[in-house]
């Protein structure tokens, strides 16, 4: 709800008239969600408590919380099944009997996991240890190692600032590997490495960085030595080495693994019903194909809190309570949360369908929640935006009140879960300061950071998130309002509570509806990175994890790299200068089937096959071994070395045929999710290959390669556009010459000069297959489809009817188009779609100038709803350096209201007022609700001049060429402006009102006042009353519907609407209608009561 | 006027008059003041009907027991997919293909709730329980218990059944009451013929003439000026003014000189209609004055609002435009206009779905369309075709109901024997049947 309003936005989403209905059954279009959770199954008995332990202990409170009873296993006789979803390491000590280093501390890794039963399992990996490579100086010989292990060990032990673990053995082995760079084609003749192993992940750094800088052996300088792979994070090590990949089974055979029971030693650590030891070279990681592409029943649990805060005030845990948490937790596969609940503080009336808990104090709600999320013990943790305000918040407030025990929500016993900073700069989604919370097994899957990673929406807020994927309006509650809910009797407490279990539920059902939980454990198989690195980690470590698997097949190593910072430029993709118009004919577009990763597969690029200068003379290769890119850089030819960038890039490829063809074949939905998860996740994989050897602050950048692609790219663009306007001419027989009108990175647009869908289909199939006969396999050009009729606008923005089949059009796609620009009003979107609808669909460019004049006469005659015309921006700080309107409105609101003022972190919703000439744009903004309420005038020039003109003059100018600017903003639907009197500001003060004749406006004789009409028009009066009336109908039939809409939204008929969602598209409409009504009822009124 | 028989009137729409008007009040207040008044008439029926063994309880008494067997009073909430909704209006506005308004939105998984002052329950049980039948805004009180899976099994089902009824005087000779609907002045021009003779009927110079003595009134129930909507365009704006079409200001004029012919002849009471240019929300408000100049000068011609409710001797008379019975018919399932009637007084409700789907007033302190005492006719103007039956409710309660026709359809009227509540339909078709 609202007290976390950190992303507000104006969700005037458009474009999805698409009915939910094939998602949920039980989806109400509103009104219903309290009879909906009714409708649920009903809940067990609650109260057999049965204390297992003390303290943090989990405890089994009840059976539906619980998880089912493990089976009792016997390690030398059974296996243990279980599909991971979190690793992580920690220092501990050695187990005897397991290999690695026997004198403590060690590291050990944990997996975490769930059996096909559902059954939660820890499991420690012992025996594994980090290490990295350094280039061997010359003269290095075998007998030298033990002398550096020794030299070494002692350095990096003395370089450790304290010794609190007891560290006695800090390297554990070196010894000579032969092994290949990766980077630069030099032979397959192997080069000597020191492989250097040391007994904790930290002395990978410090043992690097001391070879670097201190003399470790006086007889070798190791300081020019280059380090190998000592960049790597020991848990993405430890899944290459072991061929364990994100989110896949692990089988322990019967006789290599211990289980830890009460008895044990050592003791069980973790809250996991089944805990057990193995080593790293024991068990068995499946690949996640066919019986093992399956999914545990995961308990996914999705939660939501109320704070009690002050008006004005964004929430502070040091201060304002929490009040309540409602929590849902399904298990993965299933359509519906088994259990529903929701912790409140003083008494709640009952909710059918939930469990309502009460608490008088704040602590024991606290606590028991706590409790609750130990006992239910769920893999994955989900909400909106818990990342960032539940979660901390929690803690917070947890650790102010001294909640004991509040912070184990891991589920290892003694770790406490802690917020920490977390910067994440990824070029996807720029930099962005997170909090991170540690859950030791469980994953945080904030369903925010998906919406944020995988769409770009208007607004983020989950209002308009629901309305966008659900087309269901959330009712708001504004949070002043929140405080005096709580305050109220046990019914308001229910009321505040309902809102919190939809909040709680909504979540759940997008995840569904997105398949994102599915999508993303794809993803992690495919790439094999764990889970939550997916969410909190850019797109680097996936093509890293997938090219280490690769090179250490092949016995690459990687030699780390450290950014320079350098700017050094490749040239991007290339544009064909658009030839800009409407097209009315068929335009057929030829595209390059990924483009990028079949130029890499083609011409055999990669990091170890690239040439770097003076390796082709040293080498003595001939020019036929070679090819030389287009961005004048050598690379040997598959023959001799086939890359491995390729082989990753075809193995994931292949891998998506694979999976496609699959999904064509699969009956059962469930699998089909997964395997449209899995063939999007290679495809996404695949395209960030190219990436990653252009990222210049990343793992290891190699611009040859990147420049070389887009290189490719270009040429290819060129030579098409080149084949198909030589060979399609009517000199060859063909309808006409046929043109280029533009081609961009991986697609070309051609016009045949054809006037028939069929006809330009069947010419763009051909050219398809002409074209790619000139290309090295696997580049394909293909013909995809034909855009009829066509804007083509400028570089990057076009629109067109988008067509695959000839009977029926797919959708209407634009491109570049301000529909989702966030900084807009929602009139600019809304008249670009009609006016696009009109030109494309409709073919009635006349009309679509029509409607834009229209719009515009409307706009200036204040005939425009004032939701269309709201920009929303995010109260991000308020110490801008220049002054921004909404930062000014903010402060204004603050001097009206403290309580409803926008605070910190909230989106500030406004619009742009008439002002005094020269007043700054700033000082112009206003909250809409007070424009409303006081008919402050809108400065329709501003919305004319600064949102609308220009991408009106941008659709229209292809068609009305250099006319369309006065055609459209200068002509005569311009002429006639209404200004509304504002009833605050300026004049108003000095204004009285007289009557005037609601016929002809005159001023009213004496004698008249308080009449309708003057004498005048009085004859008309009939007349004249009729049309008042007539607007009145008008109004009072909005006010109706608009009304009963938020009352069945609201999910209740006695109860007064307090919704203050302002995403809503009929926020604004519903307060205007009520003021337009009461005016209009006015104007009615002077006219006499129809008496008889 | 010609001589008419005596017949003691008396106008009782003064419930329905509107003279202050507050529109920043939601209607909520409606729903909770509906509740309240028809859970004070309902709970001696209740008592009645099922004894005292039987509680009456609110839902949040239940705490989520299971199995407990009481009896709630609230209001009918009817979950349906396909209402109308402004907000899927407006976001499918800007969309390619705006989906054409359903005609019946009635359907298999509307699914039943009830609500009293504080909770929602959703409604099962077979027989007992027929979602097609039921609509939006009915007050009931329910038997039966929670199940397990948060249903509330109904086991039975009470209404109000509209309050007692007077006696009705039996006269020997009985006034006539005459009603018409659906003029439809528009159009009228296929039609003038039918209208002339309907006038020379009225005024008995049809042969007539010891008949046209026993009429003592006439009621005109709405849609006098049109029967159909004017059409609408959707636009990006909310209330572009209507330019208000020539037309009508022609045909009221028109229907000025008609009804002050009538008005010679007999009292005529003209309600609007849905389609007239009168307000829109129910209760919509007697024509102004000033729109009938001519008419408005016979004492004998009145507008009155829609609904109408008055006594005409003993008998107590209540009407609509047709509001209410079209959107009933569109909501539910029910098969014809006259079920939809007698539906409406079973519940003892004229509007139930009003404000629902029913544009209605947002009235703070009082439902006027509850009814409090039964009618001896319940009329419904503006139905497909005429309809009639003589509906005996509990006690022996006889309603005569009426389903009139637009005259514009069927040139035919209705005539109803205010003694003997005897009912028959006249036509003025020109065609020979």
């Amino acid at each position: 709800m609202d007290t976390k309003r950190k992303f507000n936005g104006n969700g005037n989403t458009n474009g999805h008239s698409k009915k939910p209905r094939n998602y949920d059954d039980d989806d109400d279009m509103g009104g219903g969600f309290e009879s909906e959770l009714a409708a649920f199954e009903g809940l067990d008995d609650l109260d057999q408590t049965q204390l297992l332990g003390e303290g943090p202990e989990n405890q089994q409170t009840s059976e539906r919380w619980s998880r089912a009873v493990p089976p009792e296993l016997n390690p030398a006789e059974d296996s243990l099944i279980f599909q991971q979803l979190d690793i992580e390491n920690y220092v501990g000590q050695p187990l005897p009997g397991m290999p690695g280093a026997q004198l403590g501390p060690v590291p050990v890794v944990r997996m975490f996991g769930v059996t096909m039963e559902g059954n939660s399992v820890c499991c420690h990996v012992h025996g594994y240890c980090p290490y990295f490579y350094i280039v061997a100086p010359s003269n290095f010989e075998e007998r030298h190692c033990s002398e550096l292990h020794e030299a070494l060990g002692k350095k990096v032990i003395a370089d450790m600032r304290s010794n609190k673990d007891h560290v006695q053995e800090a390297v554990l082995a070196v010894e000579l590997v032969q092994r290949l760079n990766i980077h630069g084609y030099q032979g397959d003749t192997k080069q000597t490495y020191i492989k250097i192993t040391v007994t904790l992940p930290r002395f990978v750094a410090a043992a690097s960085r001391l070879l670097k800088t201190a003399v470790i052996m006086s007889s070798f300088d190791f300081q020019d030595c280059r380090a190998f792979e000592n960049n790597i994070d020991f848990d993405i090590r430890f899944m290459v080495d072991t061929q364990v990949v994100g989110c896949n089974w692990i089988e322990l055979p019967p006789g290599v693994w211990r289980l830890r029971g009460r008895n044990s030693k050592p003791e069980p650590e973790s809250r996991c019903q089944l805990e057990v030891d193995v080593a790293y070279d024991r068990f068995i990681s499946h690949e996640p194909e066919g019986e093992w592409s399956k999914v545990a029943p995961l308990r996914i649990l999705s939660f939501d809190i109320e704070c009690a805060g002050r008006k004005g005030i964004f929430p502070e845990a040091k201060v304002d309570p929490v009040i309540q948490i409602a929590n849902m937790v399904i298990r993965q596969g299933e359509t519906e949360p088994f259990i529903r609940n929701v912790f409140t503080l003083k008494e709640c009336a009952p909710i059918i369908g939930s469990q309502v808990l009460c608490f008088a104090q704040e602590t024991q709600l606290l606590d028991k929640w706590a409790a609750f999320v130990r006992e239910v013990d769920p893999d994955i943790l989900t909400g909106y935006n818990i990342n960032n305000f539940d979660v901390p918040y929690l803690l917070n407030r947890a650790a102010h009140l001294k909640v004991k025990n509040f912070e184990y929500l891991g589920r290892i016993k003694n770790i406490r879960s802690v917020i920490k900073e977390q910067v994440l700069q990824s070029k996807q989604m720029g930099r962005r300061e997170n909090q991170y919370v540690n859950f030791e097994g469980r994953v945080p899957f904030d369903l925010f950071f998906v919406l944020l990673r995988d769409y770009k929406l208007r607004s983020y807020t989950l209002n308009a998130v629901s309305y966008h994927f659900l087309q269901e309006q959330k009712e708001d509650v504004h949070h002043s309002i929140i405080t005096d809910l709580q305050n109220g009797d046990e019914q308001t407490r229910r009321r505040l509570a309902m809102y919190c279990l939809k909040d709680a539920y909504l979540p759940l059902r997008l995840l569904g509806k997105l398949m994102a939980i599915v999508n993303y454990m794809e993803m992690a198989r495919v790439t094999g990175v764990p889970l939550e690195s997916l969410l909190t980690r850019g797109q680097q470590i996936k093509v890293l994890s997938q090219l280490l698997r690769k090179a250490k097949t092949r016995g690459f190593i990687m030699p780390s790299y450290t950014s320079s910072g350098s700017d050094e430029q490749y040239e991007g993709a290339t544009v064909i200068e658009p030839k800009r118009g409407y097209y009315a004919d068929p335009i057929s577009t030829l595209d390059f089937a990924s483009l990028y990763p079949s130029i890499m597969m083609a011409h055999n690029l990669c990091y170890t096959t690239l040439l770097l200068p003076g390796t082709k003379d040293k080498m003595n290769l001939s020019d036929d071994q070679i090819e030389r890119t287009p961005a004048n850089n050598f690379f040997v030819k598959a023959e001799l070395r086939r890359g491995l960038l390729p082989e990753i890039l075809e193995s994931l490829l292949a891998a998506r045929k694979r999976a496609k063809n699959d999904l064509k074949v699969e009956q059962d939905p469930f699998k089909r999710q997964v395997l449209d998860g899995r063939q999007l996740a290679l495809k996404i994989s695949a395209n960030s290959v190219y990436g990653f050897t252009g990222a210049q602050v990343g793992k290891l950048p190699c611009l040859e390669i990147s420049g070389s692609v887009t290189a490719y790219g270009r040429t290819m663009i060129e030579l098409t556009k080149n084949e198909v306007e030589s060979h399609y001419t009517r000199a060859n027989g063909y309808e006409n010459d046929a043109f280029v009108i533009y081609g961009d990175t991986d697609s070309v647009m051609v016009n045949f000069g054809v006037k028939t869908l069929e006809r330009s289909m069947e010419l763009g199939r051909e050219a398809a297959d002409l074209v790619s006969s000139k290309f090295v396999r696997p580049i394909k050009l293909e013909f995809e489809k034909v855009y009829y009729p066509y804007l083509l606008i400028n570089k990057k923005r076009y629109a067109g009817l988008y067509f695959t089949k000839p009977d029926k059009y797919d959708k209407m796609d634009c491109k570049g188009i301000e529909t989702v620009r966030r900084d807009n009003s929602p009139l600019v979107a809304n008249l670009m779609n009609s006016c696009l609808q009109k030109l494309l669909i409709e073919r009635d460019p006349d009309g679509a100038v029509d409607y834009a004049k229209q719009v515009i006469a409307d706009l200036l005659c204040n005939r425009i709803d004032i939701s269309q015309l709201v920009i929303t921006k995010e109260l991000a700080k308020t110490d801008y350096a220049a002054k921004q309107a909404h930062v000014e409105l903010a402060a204004k609101m603050k001097k009206r209201d403290a309580g409803t003022a926008p605070k910190l972190g909230d989106r500030v919703p406004y619009v742009i007022c008439a002002a005094a000439k020269n007043t700054p744009a700033y000082q112009k903004a206003e909250d809409p609700l007070y424009v409303l309420e006081n008919s402050v005038p809108i400065d329709a020039n501003y919305y004319l001049e600064q949102q609308l003109s220009k991408p009106l003059l941008r659709i229209f100018e292809p068609i009305l060429g250099d006319k369309a600017e006065s055609v459209l903003l200068k002509g005569e639907h311009t002429r006639t402006r209404t200004v509304v009197t504002s009833k605050v500001g300026g004049l108003a003060g000095f204004m009285t009102k007289k009557a005037s004749c609601i016929g002809c406006k005159s001023l009213m004789p004496k004698g008249y006042e308080d009449k309708a009409l003057c004498p005048h028009c009085e004859p008309k009066m009939s007349e004249l009353y009729q049309k008042e009336l007539s607007s009145k109908r008008g109004l009072e039939e909005t006010f109706a519907r608009l009304w009963t809409e938020c009352q069945r939204c609201q999910g209740s008929l006695h109860e007064e609407v307090i919704c203050s969602n302002r995403d809503c598209p009929i926020f604004y409409m519903r307060q205007k209608v009520r003021m337009e009504l009461s005016t209009q009822q006015g104007r009615v009124h002077r006219f006499g009561l129809p008496e008889w | 006027m010609a001589t008419r028989l005596n017949c003691a009137y008396e106008n009782l729409s003064s419930s329905f008059l509107l003279t202050t008007t507050d529109y920043q009040k939601q209607f909520c207040h409606l729903y909770t003041h509906r509740l309240a008044e028809m859970t004070r008439l309902l709970t001696p029926l209740a008592l009645k009907e099922w004894g005292t063994q039987v509680p009456i309880m609110k839902l949040c008494e239940l705490r989520g027991e299971q199995n407990v067997q009481c009896i709630i009073i609230g209001t009918i909430y009817k979950h349906q997919a396909h209402k109308p909704s402004i907000l899927r209006d407006i976001s499918e506005e800007n969309q390619l293909a705006p989906q054409p308004q359903r005609q019946n939105y009635s359907e298999p998984e509307d699914k039943l709730i009830l609500e009293d002052e504080l909770q929602r329950v959703r409604l099962q049980g077979g027989e007992f329980l027929d979602s097609y039948k039921l609509a939006t805004g009915i007050v009931c009180a329910v038997k039966g218990g929670t199940d397990s899976d948060g249903f509330f099994n109904v086991e039975n089902l009470l209404f109000l059944e509209s309050g007692p009824q007077k006696p009705l005087n039996v006269k020997k000779e009985g006034s006539k009451l005459v009603l018409i609907s659906g003029l439809d002045q528009l159009q009228s021009h296929n039609y003038v013929e039918a209208l002339n003779m309907f006038q020379y009927w009225l005024s008995g110079c049809f042969g007539n003439h010891s008949e046209a003595q026993t009429q003592v009134r006439l009621i005109v129930a709405g849609n006098s000026v049109r029967s159909s909507a004017m059409a609408h365009v959707p636009t990006l704006q909310v209330a572009r003014q209507q330019a208000n079409a020539n037309d009508t200001v022609q045909a009221i004029s028109q229907l000025d000189n008609w009804f002050a012919s009538w008005a010679k002849a007999i009292h005529v009471d003209v309600m609007p209609g849905a389609y007239d240019p009168a307000n829109f929300m129910l209760p919509q408000q007697p024509f102004h004055k000033c729109m009938f100049p001519l008419a408005a000068q016979l004492s004998s011609f009145q507008s009155v609002a829609n609904p109408y409710v008055c006594r005409l001797d003993s008998a107590l008379v209540v009407g609509t435009s047709g509001q209410n019975i079209a959107d009933l018919l569109r909501s539910t399932s029910l098969d014809s206009s006259l079920e939809a009637l007698r539906c409406t007084l079973k519940w003892g409700h004229v509007a139930p779905t009003a404000p629902d789907t029913l544009a209605c007033y947002p009235y703070i302190s009082s439902d006027p369309f509850i009814m409090k005492e039964c009618p001896h006719l319940y009329f419904a103007g503006n139905c497909e075709k005429f309809e009639t039956d003589l509906h005996v409710g509990s006690d022996g309660k006889r309603t005569r109901l009426v389903c009139l026709p637009s005259f514009s359809k069927t040139q035919s009227i209705a005539v109803i024997d205010l003694a003997t509540l005897d009912c028959r339909q006249v036509k003025f078709s020109m065609e020979i049947e």
